[in-house]
C-alpha cells in the first residue's frame, strides 16, 4: 500500500519535472537519464522490481484510486498551465482510443487500421446534434458511442470475411471511406470547411468553454474539460477492465488464439466479432464526441488516416492486450513528442518509427500482458508462498 | 437407435475425391477407429462431421437431427467436439482457461454481467473453474499441477492430453480424435490409450471416432474399425474382421505386419 503510494508518487513528481523543464538539451537529457535508469533498475534490481509488479497486480483497484486521486491534483500542481491541460486533455482521449483498439485488436485479434473513423463518427454527431439540431451536449454524447458502435458493425459485416493483411485492408478502406464522406456530404458535415462554432458543454450552469472563478483562484476552461475526461476515462477502463476479465473476455481471447478452433469449440464468429467490433469502436465515439465540444471546431482532415496509425502505435508500445500498457502508451506517445514541438513536421515518422523499434526488439511492448484472467486458486495460493 | 449415422458422404476438392461415398454409424457409448495411409481422408471426414467443410452429397445425421448447411459452432453444439491433428490449443491461454473454452458456460456468460460483476456470474465462474479441474483429473496430476501454465509451455504430450480435456469438457455426445499419439513415442502412445478407456469409464455414454495410423494401437480400445484408402471405405467392422480382410493387408502390403 505504501509501497504504490509511494511509487505512484515519485512517477508523478518526475512528470512534472518533466514538464517544467523547458531547454530541448535538457528535455533529451532527462528522457536520455530516465531510460538508462529504467534499464539499469531492470538489471539490477530485476527481483525489487518483480516484486512491485506483483504487488501493483494484486492490488490494482488500490493502484487506479490513487492515480485518480494524484490525476485530480494535476491542474493545480501544474498552476492551471492551459497549454499543458490541454496536452494532458489530449492524452486522455487519445487513452480512450487507445483501450477501445486494444480491445479490438488486442483482445479480440481484430486488426483496425482505421480507428480515427470512429473518432470522426462521434465528433460529427456531437457537432451535427448540438449545433444544428440545438440538443444539450450530454444527451448527444451518448449517440455519439452509439453511433460509433453502429459503424463498427458496419465495418465488422465485410470484415468477417476476411482475416489478417485482408481484415487490414478492408479496416484502411473503412477509415478513408468516412472520411470521404464527411468531405461530400457537405450540407449536414460541413464539407472541407468542417463544422465551426460547436458550442460548448454547460455543466451546473456553467459554460465549460469559460474560465471558472473560485473567487481564490481562477482556473482556464481547459481545467474543466480536463476533469471531463479523467472522468471519462476512468469509466471507459473500468468498463474495459471487466469486459476483458471475465468469460466473455476469455471468448474473445480464443477467438484471436485460434479462429477456426474457437468456431469449433462453439463460438458464433459473428456475434463475437460484432460485438468486439461495437464496443471497441464506442469509445472512439464518446473521444470524438468530447474533442468536437472542447475544439469547437472538427474538419475531416482531423481524422486521416495517421491518427489511426497513432492509436496504434500507442498500444504496440504499450504492449497489445494490457490495459496498463495502452495507458501508458497514449501518455507517452501524447506528451514525449509535445517537448519536441520543432521537429513537429516528423510527428507520424517518428509514431513510424516506434513502431517499427517495438516489433523488432520489444515485441511484447512496455508492461506486456501477461497474467491470466482466470488462475487456478490452489497454484495462485502456492505462488504466493 | 444409433446416435450418429452418415451416409454416403461424399466431398470433391476439384478433382480430388478426398472422401467417397463413406456411411457408417455408431451407437451410443461406442468407439470406432478409423485408419488409413496418408491423404486417405480422414481429417477431411473430420472436417465434415464437425461442419468445417460442407459435403458434395451424402447426409450427416446425429441423434435424429441432419447437420447439413451448420456452421461448425451449431455441430459443436448438438454434441460432437473434437481435436485437431496438428494441435490447435489457444497457445497463450493457460491450461485452465483452454478447458473453459470447452464449457457451455463461457459461451451463455452475459454482457451484463460481466460488466457489473454480478454474484450470478462469479458463482459461473467459480464452477466452471471447479470442473475445468475435475476434467483435469482424468490425467491425474500431470495437468492439473500445470494448470497455470500457458499451453505453448505444456510438453507435447500433455498439450494432446489437454485437448482431450478440452473436447470433453462440454459433455459432447460425440468425441473426433484425430491422431491423438501424433508425435509420442510408444510408452506415451500407451498411457494415452489406457488414459482414454480411463475417459471412457468416466463417461459411459461418451461416443468416439479416434484416427490412427496404426492398427495395433487401438486394438483395445475400439468397438470397430473403419479402413479408408483414396477416400473410400475399404473395409467396416470388428477389430478381428478388419485385420483379416484381404483388402486391408493388400492396401498395407510392406506396412501389413504392422497393421496387425
Ligand atoms: N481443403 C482442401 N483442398 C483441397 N484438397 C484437400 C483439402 N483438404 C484435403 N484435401 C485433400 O484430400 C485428401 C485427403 O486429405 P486428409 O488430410 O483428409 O488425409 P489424412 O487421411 O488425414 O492424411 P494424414 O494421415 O496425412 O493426416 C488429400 O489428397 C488432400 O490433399
Ligand atoms: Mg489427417
Amino acid at each position: 500500500m505504501i509501497k504504490i503510494l509511494l511509487t505512484e508518487l515519485l512517477g508523478y513528481l518526475l512528470f512534472l519535472v518533466f514538464v517544467y523543464i523547458e531547454e530541448p538539451i535538457l528535455v533529451v537529457a532527462f528522457i536520455a537519464a530516465m531510460a538508462i535508469a529504467g534499464i539499469t533498475l531492470k538489471k539490477r534490481a530485476g527481483l525489487l522490481l518483480q516484486e512491485l509488479e506483483k504487488t501493483y497486480v494484486e492490488n490494482i483497484g488500490k493502484v487506479g484510486l490513487i492515480a485518480v486521486m494524484i490525476a485530480l491534483t494535476i491542474p493545480f500542481a501544474i498552476m492551471g498551465d492551459s497549454y499543458w491541460l490541454q496536452i494532458l486533455n489530449f492524452m486522455m482521449l487519445n487513452a480512450m482510443m487507445a483501450l477501445g483498439l486494444n480491445f479490438m485488436t488486442g483482445r479480440a485479434g481484430l486488426i483496425c487500421l482505421g480507428y480515427a473513423a470512429f473518432m470522426a463518427i462521434g465528433a460529427y454527431t456531437v457537432g451535427i446534434l448540438t449545433l444544428k439540431a440545438g440538443i444539450s451536449f450530454w444527451i448527444a454524447l451518448p449517440f455519439a458511442g452509439v453511433f460509433a458502435s453502429l459503424f463498427g458493425v458496419i465495418l465488422g459485416l465485410p470484415a468477417l470475411r476476411v482475416k489478417g493483411h485482408y481484415l487490414a485492408l478492408v479496416t484502411i478502406a473503412f477509415g478513408l471511406i468516412v472520411q470521404e464522406l464527411l468531405l461530400n456530404l457537405e450540407s449536414v458535415t460541413g464539407g472541407t470547411n468542417g463544422l465551426i462554432d460547436i458550442p460548448s458543454p454547460h455543466f451546473l450552469g456553467i459554460d465549460m468553454g469559460t474560465t471558472v472563478n473560485f473567487g481564490f483562484m481562477s482556473m482556464t476552461y481547459q481545467a474543466n474539460f480536463y476533469y471531463l475526461c479523467l472522468a471519462l476515462l476512468v469509466l471507459t477502463t473500468v468498463v474495459i477492465y471487466r469486459f476483458s476479465n471475465s468469460l466473455f473476455g476469455l471468448a474473445l481471447n480464443a477467438m484471436r488464439e485460434d479462429q477456426l478452433a474457437a468456431q469449433c469449440y462453439g463460438l458464433n464468429l459473428t456475434n463475437y466479432k460484432l460485438l468486439a467490433f461495437a464496443i471497441g469502436a464506442f469509445f472512439g465515439g464518446i473521444a470524438g464526441g468530447v474533442y468536437a465540444a472542447m475544439i469547437n471546431f472538427i474538419a475531416p482532415e482531423n481524422f486521416g488516416y495517421s491518427l489511426s496509425i497513432i492509436v496504434i502505435s500507442m498500444i504496440i508500445l504499450g504492449g497489445l492486450d494490457s490495459i496498463p500498457g495502452a495507458l501508458v502508451g497514449a501518455f507517452f506517445l501524447t506528451v514525449f513528442p509535445e517537448k519536441f514541438r520543432a521537429f513537429e513536421d516528423y510527428r507520424v515518422m517518428f509514431y513510424g518509427i516506434i513502431i517499427v523499434l517495438c516489433l523488432l526488439f520489444m515485441r511484447e511492448g512496455l508492461l506486456p500482458f501477461k497474467h491470466r484472467i482466470f488462475k487456478p486458486k490452489t497454484a495462485a495460493r502456492g505462488e504466493e508462498n | 437407435m444409433e446416435l450418429l449415422n452418415v451416409e454416403n458422404l461424399t466431398i470433391r476438392f476439384g478433382g480430388v475425391v478426398a472422401v467417397n461415398e463413406v456411411s457408417f454409424s455408431l451407437k451410443s457409448g461406442e468407439t470406432l477407429g478409423v485408419i488409413g495411409p496418408n491423404g486417405s481422408g480422414k481429417t477431411t471426414l473430420f472436417n465434415l462431421l464437425s461442419g468445417i467443410y460442407q459435403p458434395t452429397s451424402g447426409e450427416i445425421v446425429l441423434a435424429g437431427k441432419a447437420t447439413k448447411g451448420m456452421r461448425s459452432d451449431e455441430v459443436f453444439h448438438l454434441g460432437i467436439s473434437r481435436t485437431f491433428q496438428n494441435g490447435r490449443l489457444f497457445w497463450n491461454l493457460n491450461v485452465l482457461e483452454n478447458i473453459m473454452m470447452g464449457m457451455e458456460e463461457v459461451r451463455n456468460s452475459k454482457l451484463f454481467g460481466s460488466l457489473f460483476g454480478t454474484k450470478k456470474e462469479k458463482i459461473i465462474q467459480e464452477k466452471a473453474i471447479d470442473r475445468a479441474f475435475e476434467i483435469m483429473k482424468i490425467f491425474g496430476t500431470l495437468l492439473t499441477s500445470q494448470a497455470h501454465k500457458a499451453s505453448k509451455d505444456l510438453p507435447y504430450a500433455d498439450r494432446r492430453r489437454l485437448e482431450i480435456c478440452r473436447a470433453i469438457a462440454s459433455k459432447p455426445k460425440v468425441i473426433l480424435l484425430d491422431e491423438p499419439s501424433a508425435g509420442m513415442d510408444g510408452v506415451e502412445t500407451e498411457t494415452l490409450m489406457n488414459d482414454l478407456i480411463k475417459v471412457k469409464k468416466a463417461m459411459p455414454d461418451l461416443s468416439i471416432i479416434v484416427v490412427e495410423h496404426d492398427m495395433a494401437f487401438i486394438k483395445g480400445l475400439v468397438d470397430k474399425v473403419m479402413v479408408l484408402d483414396y477416400g473410400k471405405r475399404l473395409a467396416y467392422g470388428s477389430f478381428d474382421a478388419v485385420a483379416k480382410d484381404e483388402n486391408v493387408i493388400k492396401a498395407y502390403l510392406g506396412q501389413g505386419d504392422g497393421a496387425c
